[in-house]
């Protein structure tokens, strides 16, 4: 992989260079957060960010969509499909982000259907990454190797060096970019040294850690521990774990139409496991409607359920859920409560 | 990009009204290339909607072999079911599909079968006894349970005296209760009654069972009893589902997608999963 220097004065330059082809979506502040929005300029970036609230997958996967339009012209519908917007980059973001949106492409674009959206969107977003030179207080990256350093899923990445980036380049459509900017320097074996030692410290910094070995026959063993009844009866089953999780897919569907019935909409929206609804069916039925089943899907679901359909984690230790949970329950307490270390 | 989103007209050709609150509809799909394209196999299911209301997943339940036309039978229950109830014959319905895992037939072939339907259950097995009957000699000695609540729950009732006169084909009923005033001449009371007359044994059979969930529980239950494995029994499971193609996770029972991985399973695999009854 080619390594290169961007020095930090460049970075507006380098940011027009985006702009030229692509809209920039990176880390911007917003009153007391991050959040990431569409940047017109390098000095909207706030690159010295821990962790967003909402995770990037919003640009690929947004928190409420159009997937179809029809309009009632005659006895049969008119059916359109809305077009996707243009081509995206991603900046700025950070290893577990990454990581998780290499789970959602796992999820959404393989197998036999194709989420169409998704998958569109996908194609026409680079990623460029930003390894962490700063753990947030939940962190627990480490523990499934997505942080604080990336290793792939990125098309650049770049390593805050003090005064310059580290630029890696991860994919053909990563090195267009930086082929077309031709203001890069080559990267020496002290900045990728420097690199190495930088990343090594953040991890060591660390210290919330799930173990992963034998971790899903710990939790199927332990799926009836009293465990869940606790952590349910804290839990206030708002669903904003699931919102803020970078690898929750789960939609929902709803079709709106206008007030002259002339036409309409069907819509998706990011629907949430620890909602009472989502598992309920026809003439009353629900198949997790106490607080205990569904807390426990959601956790089941990314450490164990994920790994079984999809072959990774469904969790990249980002430690949102227990930071925006009013209540802060916590995925690496619960395993560590449960393997009784 | 092709997308699984987009669904098809089908226009309404003939509704049969089954029982008090379920119809029969008979459909057709209006574009001759998606007509020719489609095919389904017995325990497939496709969502269907109508456009400002939503979408749900019914199973099909006509004939496999008939290319003309596919049919649903659709109990009125909520928002979509009760809007398709309100349609008539040359309305249009939008219809994606076909998905999920079907019943074994391939597996089924040079065996006895075994089906046992509670209630709405027969819906979806209703095209393997169309295609045992197209294909008898594939397969030994069928035998169908079928219990409901009352004789006029019963669905496909009028077409149960040219099941009996398929070859080796023996039809058992039973309802909960009788109604005054209802004529009944078979069995009273839950579906596993029917168990004690059943002439089917484990040995080179397969099993396919579908109705409430509760009511699948005791049939499993004695099937285990009498000597039947616990993968030679299928079991179609319904969860709440809003894509059917295994994005939307809706209908996730542990690690399984109904949509995509069932909604067929053997009781093998349904039964280390949370959350369920069977
Ligand atoms: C594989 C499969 C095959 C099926 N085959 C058939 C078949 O052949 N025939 C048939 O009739 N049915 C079949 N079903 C069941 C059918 O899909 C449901 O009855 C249907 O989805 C009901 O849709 P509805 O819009 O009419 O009901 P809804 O209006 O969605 O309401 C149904 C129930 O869902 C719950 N609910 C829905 N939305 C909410 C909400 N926002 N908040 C709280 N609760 C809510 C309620 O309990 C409500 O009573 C099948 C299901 C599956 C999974
Ligand atoms: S489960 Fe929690 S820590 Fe894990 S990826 Fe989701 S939000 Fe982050
Ligand atoms: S099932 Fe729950 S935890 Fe899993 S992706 Fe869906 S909303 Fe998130
Ligand atoms: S119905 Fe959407 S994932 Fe199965």
């Amino acid at each position: 992989m080619e390594t290169l220097i961007l020095r930090k004065e460049q970075l507006p330059q380098f940011i027009e260079h985006l702009r030229r082809e692509y809209r920039v979506v990176g880390p911007v502040k917003k009153g007391n957060l991050v959040v990431f929005a569409e940047i017109s300029k390098a000095e909207d970036l706030q690159l010295d960010y821990v962790t967003t609230m909402i995770p990037p997958k919003k640009v690929l996967l947004p928190q409420r969509e159009t997937i179809l339009k029809f309009k009632f012209e005659n006895e049969t519908p008119k059916v359109e499909q809305p077009a996707v917007d243009g081509k995206i980059v991603l900046f700025g973001v950070h290893p577990c982000d990454i990581n998780a949106i290499k789970v959602l492409d796992k999820v959404l674009i393989e197998g036999e259907f194709k989420d169409p959206y998704y998958a569109q969107r996908r194609e026409n977003t680079v990623i460029i990454g930003l390894n962490c030179t700063k753990a947030g207080e939940y962190c627990f990256c480490t523990s499934f190797g997505t942080g604080p350093g990336a290793k792939d899923g990125f098309d650049i990445l770049l390593t805050d060096l003090g005064d310059r980036f580290l630029v890696e380049v991860g994919t053909d459509a990563g090195k267009k970019i930086v082929e077309g900017f031709k203001e890069l320097s080559k990267a020496e074996d002290a900045d990728i040294a420097k690199r190495d030692e930088i990343l090594k410290k953040v991890a060591e910094s660390i210290k919330r850690r799930i173990k992963t070995e034998n971790l899903e026959t710990l939790l199927l063993e332990k799926i009836n521990d009293k465990i869940w009844q606790e952590l349910a009866d804290e839990c206030l089953a708002c669903g904003v774990c699931t919102t803020v999780c970078p690898t929750c897919f789960c939609y929902g569907v709803i079709d709106r139409v206008s007030a002259d019935f002339k036409e309409g909409e069907r819509i998706r929206y990011w629907d949430s496991c620890m909602f009472l609804e989502f598992a309920a069916v026809a003439l009353g039925g629900n198949f997790r409607p106490g607080r205990d089943a569904r807390l426990k899907h959601r956790m089941y679901h990314k450490l164990v359920y994920i790994k079984q359909q999809h072959g990774v984690f469904g969790c990249v230790g980002c430690g949102r859920c227990v930071e925006f949970c009013v209540k802060h329950i916590d995925p690496v307490d619960a395993v560590t409560r449960l393997s009784g270390d | 990009m092709a997308n699984p989103y987009v669904p098809h007209p089908a226009v309404i050709k003939e509704i049969k009204t089954e029982t008090r609150d379920t119809k029969t509809f008979r459909l057709e799909f209006l574009d001759e290339n998606v007509k020719k394209a489609y095919q389904f196999k017995p325990g497939q299911f496709n969502m269907v909607g109508v456009f400002g209301v939503g979408e749900a997943p019914f199973s099909i339940t006509s004939n496999p072999d008939e290319k003309e036309y596919f049919e649903h039978t659709i109990r009125a229950v909520g928002n979509v079911t009760n809007t398709i109830h309100k349609l008539k014959e040359g309305d249009i319905l939008w219809v994606r599909g076909p998905y999920g895992r079907p019943w074994p037939i391939e597996e089924a072939k040079g065996k006895n079968i075994l089906i046992v339907a509670g209630g709405l259950g027969l819906a979806p097995l209703r095209p393997v006894i169309y295609y045992i009957a197209n294909h008898r000699d594939e397969f030994g000695h069928v035998e169908v349970l079928y219990g409901a609540r009352t004789p006029l729950d019963m669905l496909y009732r009028s077409e149960m005296d040219e099941w009996r006169k398929i070859k080796d084909f023996t039809l058992r009923l039973t309802v909960d209760m009788v109604p005054e005033g209802v004529e009944w001449e078979h069995r009273v009371g839950v579906v596993t009654v029917l168990f004690e007359e059943m002439d089917s044994r484990p040995e080179n059979t397969v099993v396919m069972v579908c109705g409430p969930e509760i009511m699948m529980h005791f049939v499993v239950k004695g099937l285990v009893e009498r000597g039947f494995a616990k993968n030679q029994i299928y079991l179609s499971m319904e969860r709440r589902m809003h894509c059917g193609i295994g994005k939307c996770g809706h209908c996730q029972i542990g690690s399984k997608f109904v949509c995509r991985d069932g909604p067929v399973f053997t009781f093998e695999e349904v039964e280390p999963l949370p959350d369920k009854i069977v």
